[in-house]
């Protein structure tokens, strides 16, 4: 029992810590929309279901049609030239989904910048066992919970004469029809970079 | 005797009485709280005051099976008048099964009152044992909220369903509701279809629909120069409905005024869908799709896109501010950007209320009045988001939230346009203006359309493929977008280790199209033989209608949903009476037999024998106004169950005597003559509806480098046989030329045709001396040439006149294009080609170009000259 009680706070004394340095502001998303924080980012709205579970605090994010994508996003005021860690904790249900890092100068201009990783699940096809079978499939089968991560230099491109100032990180559905619940975000600040010459 | 009838009746099938339903009226007094200002325990007709200023009228009449209250309104007070009108039946106990109008909650004992308010019907069930009641809207009525539940109260069941609205002072709001109650019933869907069946015209395209509706969507990827070989390629690929996709500059602006036309960025022609690639003038884009819309319709039914609630910001901010959008924060509007209109369009109230929604249904009724199409492609028809404060306060079909807050739905709007659409003056020929939906989130817009897309593969939000169907009914229904498997597969595993997923991928597409009554759009044909081959069956069954109740299940299951996600066996039914088809597969591949207990006597169809359309073996046995259907599944095969007879009713009580029928059926006899038998004889042939002979057919000498054969018709007469006779010329132009270049679409074939493959059009005084061995004679005079004293029908005749062969095609109850039609249809036997395979994957595993063909690795086919 001791043990336990001790991982238990040695857990939870890690999850402030993360916080403490974590740069995503309400972490986990207890406003989704139309607070100051987080932002749906997407040309269509209307097909997207972004929803917050009473009970647990979840969001639920999914795409009604494949046709659209959308990322529930956080503005993150950034310095140039540091390496900056992207976590989120998710269940992927089906679909496929982004991370997704977009850079802006310091008037918040849209820069050349795009850092991503995909995320792609097989889980709930209706086409697995009897047409398909899981291992012909790409990606996870998994819908638990999982950490997912992206590290991220704020190094300039090279058609860019701004230096990056804010970094917008997002995730979502991607182009698919897509289920996914996400508890927290974070961003934490890992350290300069030594940018490429 | 009359009695006992009549008790029979309505103990297996008849309803009880208008007293089981009973109707709550609740007023909104402050936010959350309602008073109830009348409840009866007995609907029935009355027409009284209630709650000191609400004028109330009930009419009630039956519909069908069920019973329909129409509501009448009148709101004499001085303040908005915000009323539940709450619809409540006791149901037969406890763990039963509750159907939402969305999804299933089964073994219910307590109240479930959901809220999820996207894809449901506007109605709930509740099935214990064989008793099955439903309440719900009449179809007629535009509701902007309903709710439904089903709440227990010490053990006591009680089914219920509201519908909310808001009338004005002064306002009269007339809607109806219905209710249904059933002691002989199976499941819950045989609910939805009593609903279908009481009000067809919100379940059936209307009157007057193009009929090439029923076949395969999707575009012609054509251009100007490509226009004489798009005929052929729509033949051969079956494009039997064209989406008219975005043609116009702006959004809110579809048939473009000279006020918000920029000449400088001109017109959007087929290859540029997104953004103006042709400067011109209204002019110049008036008769570019003239043009275009003159060639395509040939072959082909054009519906012409337009979104309604996506206005350009610019002309809606200057023109239509009363229709800007207003949502719920009173702040904040949808916005896209860089789609049908290329900079920002905002959404706007397209209803009847506002100075948007006028402008658009001008410029529909300009669309139509303009240009031979048939009729409208909405996207994003959606319906479901709310609107607030002028446009709600504006429209009758208002409701509102429970903190008071008057809404008005999505749907409201489209739906009033797409009557609109349907009511612009029919055409000479008798079409009227018909609409297909892509993307309906609510029953408005379904109810009001004519046919809808599913805008993705069929295993794709497979949650919402029988929800949808069932707000369609017999509306038909598509698979789009193409199989977008590039990040499903794993490609990495290589050609050999994947092909078994894709053949499976395939498998399912057919499956999922007969289960739900779709019709695979045709990027899922091109480099796919087995699913173009399918296409004119899905087309057929469409036409014949979808039924939400198959009324068919396999001895030894209990599956209370049919269409659940993991039913092993998926069963359909396609219309009524004699014309009635079943449809069985089973989505394990082993070989194994099963008993299909048919219900027939549920759907006009008592006693019906069944036989397979593709020759499989079945046994009959009918037995208490049901036939037991033997038959053999195995691999993904679907068989399809044609009613073709009727057998004797066994005496009820005398099951022994109940004789087993053995039935085959051969579809593909000799000119297409249908056969039946019994015991190995022939009980019943249905003669081919064309005479021909398919050897003969197939034996022609078409000829090679040089092509040996030409089309002979009298000035003025071969256009009368169109577009058969262009297809037939161009026959061989399209073929030899996607044989080498299966993939392009039209618009990157431009240089590419071999042109000398393209027969010649001679006149009959020309034909005679001609080097061409083998005449097509096309057109009266021709046919009289070389035929003058004969008279077939319906045939294709065949003879040497001359040491020439002649071909005529001699029209009767089919015109003489119906009949090119079946033969160039055989004339594609000889010389296959199904399109090459053109997504992404296809390079990976070097397929790109190459068909798929029965399960087989796919290759590049090989010219067949």
């Amino acid at each position: 029992m001791k043990k336990i009680i001790i991982l238990l706070l040695v857990f939870f004394g890690a999850l402030l810590w993360a916080d403490e340095k974590n740069l995503i502001q309400d972490p986990t998303i207890t406003t989704p929309e139309g607070g100051p924080h987080w932002f749906l980012a997407t040309t269509t709205r209307e097909v997207f279901e972004l929803e917050k579970d009473p009970e647990t605090g979840y969001i639920y994010l999914a795409s009604t049609g494949a046709d659209y994508s959308g990322y529930l996003c956080q503005m993150v005021k950034v310095k140039p030239n540091y390496r900056y860690r992207f976590t989120v904790q998710l269940r992927h249900l089906s679909g496929r989904a982004l991370l997704w890092v977009k850079a802006f100068d310091q008037n918040r201009r849209i820069l050349h910048y795009d850092r991503r990783t995909y995320l792609i699940s097989s889980a709930s096809n209706p086409l697995v066992p009897h047409f398909v079978t899981a291992e012909q499939l790409q990606g996870s089968g998994s819908t638990d919970w999982r950490t997912v991560t992206l590290d991220v230099d704020t190094v300039k491109a090279d058609n860019d004469t701004e230096e990056i100032a804010y970094l917008r990180f997002g995730t979502g559905p991607y182009f698919s029809v897509t289920k996914m619940w996400i508890r927290h975000m974070s961003v934490i600040e890992l350290g300069p970079v030594e940018a490429e010459k | 005797m009359k009695f006992i009838v009549f008790l029979l009746t309505v103990l297996t099938s008849g309803m009880l009485s208008a007293a089981e339903t009973r109707l709550n009226i609740l007023r909104l007094t402050a936010p959350q709280s309602y008073e109830n200002i009348y409840h009866s325990d007995s609907l029935q007709d009355t027409e009284q005051t209630i709650g000191n200023s609400v004028g109330l009228k009930i009419t009630v009449k039956k519909a069908g099976s069920l019973n329909e209250y129409t509501f009448s309104v009148t709101n004499n007070g001085r303040e908005p008048a915000k009323l539940r009108f709450q619809l409540l039946m006791p149901v037969a106990g406890a763990n039963g099964i509750f159907w939402d109008g969305f999804e299933y909650f089964n073994q219910v004992s307590s109240t479930v009152a959901p809220t999820h308010d996207m894809h449901n019907f506007p109605g709930a069930s509740y099935i214990l044992g064989k008793e099955l009641c439903y309440l719900g809207l009449a179809p007629w009525t535009i509701s902007s909220r309903f709710e439904r539940a089903v709440v227990f109260n010490n053990g006591q069941g009680i089914l219920q369903f509201e519908h909310y609205t808001a009338v004005l002072p002064g306002e009269t709001i007339t809607f109806g509701m219905i209710s249904g109650n059933y002691h002989n019933a199976g499941r819950i869907v045989e609910a939805i279809d009593e609903v279908h069946l009481a009000y067809p015209a919100f379940f059936r395209p209307i009157e007057g629909a193009d009929e090439r509706i029923y076949g395969a969507g999707g575009y012609f990827f054509g251009s100007n120069e490509t226009r004489e070989q798009q005929i052929e390629s729509a033949r051969r690929e079956g494009l039997s409905w064209e989406w008219y996709y975005n043609c116009f500059q702006h959004t809110g602006d579809i048939f473009p005024s000279e006020e918000f036309w920029d000449a400088s960025r001109g017109y959007k022609t087929e290859i540029s869908h997104n953004r103006c690639n042709v400067p011109g003038t209204v002019q110049d884009w008036l008769e570019y799709n003239r043009n275009r819309i003159r060639h395509a319709q040939r072959t082909t039914a054009i519906f012409y896109y337009y979104i309604q609630q996506h206005c350009c910001e610019d002309i809606l901010f200057q023109h239509y501010p009363d229709s800007v959008w207003v949502r719920k924060d009173r702040k904040s509007c949808y916005r896209a950007h860089g789609w049908a209109e290329e900079g920002w369009s905002r959404y706007a109230w397209p209803g009847s209320y506002g100075s948007y929604g006028e402008a658009l249904r001008k410029d529909l009724a300009q669309v139509w009045n303009t240009f031979d199409v048939s009729g409208f492609a909405l996207d994003c028809a959606i319906g479901n988001l709310r609107c607030y404060d002028a446009p709600a306060m504006n429209e009758p079909a208002r409701a509102f939230e429970d903190d008071g807050d008057i809404f008005v739905r999505e749907g409201v709007a489209v739906a009033y346009n797409l009557q609109y659409t349907r009511s612009l003056p029919p055409r000479p020929d008798g079409r009227r203006a018909a609409s297909v939906l892509n993307e309906h989130y609510n029953y408005l817009p379904a109810f009001y359309a004519d046919c809808a897309i599913h805008e993705m593969p069929p295993f794709e939000r497979t949650e919402l493929l029988a929800p949808r169907k069932f707000m369609l009914g017999q509306k038909p229904f598509y698979f789009w977008k193409g199989f977008r498997i590039d990040s499903l597969l794993d490609w990495t595993q290589g050609k050999e280790a994947i092909m078994p997923a894709l053949n499976g991928i395939i498998d399912y597409t057919i499956m999922a199209s007969l289960r739900f009554g779709a019709v695979p759009a045709i990027f899922y044909d091109r480099g796919f033989a087995d699913i173009a081959r399918w296409n004119r069956t899905f087309a057929a069954l469409q036409k014949l209608g979808w039924r939400a109740a198959p009324y068919a299940e396999v001895v030894g299951t209990d599956e209370f949903d049919p269409f659940a996600a993991d039913a092993k066996y998926w069963i359909s039914r396609f219309g009524d009476g004699e014309n009635s088809v079943i449809v069985i597969s089973c989505i394990d591949k082993t070989r194994h037999k099963v008993i299909l207990e048919i219900q027939t006597e549920k759907f006009g169809a008592g006693h019906a024998i069944y036989a397979a359309t593709d020759g499989t073996v079945v046994q009959n046995r009918i037995e208490n106004g049901r036939t037991m259907v033997e038959l053999e599944l195995a691999d993904h095969h679907p068989v399809i169950l044609r009613k073709i007879g009727t057998g004797k009713p066994a005496p009820r009580f005398y099951i022994a005597h109940i004789r087993p029928v053995h039935m085959t059926v051969d579809a593909d006899g000799k000119g297409a003559e249908t056969r039946y038998y019994w015991k190995n004889q022939v009980i019943r042939t249905i003669p081919a509806p064309v005479k021909f002979d398919p050897v003969a057919i197939y034996r022609l000498d078409y000829g090679v480098d040089p092509l040996k054969s030409a089309i002979v018709s009298a000035p003025g007469e071969g256009e009368a046989v169109e577009p058969g006779r262009d297809q037939l010329a161009i026959y061989f132009e399209y073929f030899r030329t996607r044989r080498r270049y299966s993939y392009p679409r039209l618009w990157g074939l431009e240089q590419r045709w071999v042109k000398n493959m393209r027969m010649r059009k001679l006149t009959i005084e020309e034909a005679a001396d001609a080097p061409e061995t083998l005449l097509f004679a096309v057109g009266p005079a021709a046919r009289k040439h070389f035929f003058p004293d004969e008279n077939f029908t319906d045939e294709i005749v065949i003879r040497n006149i001359n040491g020439k062969t002649v071909v005529a095609f001699f029209p009767g109850r089919y015109s003489e294009n119906d009949i090119m039609q079946v033969f160039m249809r055989q004339m594609d036997r000889k010389f296959p080609h199904y399109g090459g395979i053109s997504d992404r994957w296809a390079l990976n595993i070097k397929f790109y170009g190459g068909t798929l063909d029965n399960g087989r690795t796919p290759e590049r086919a090989k010219p067949q000259e």
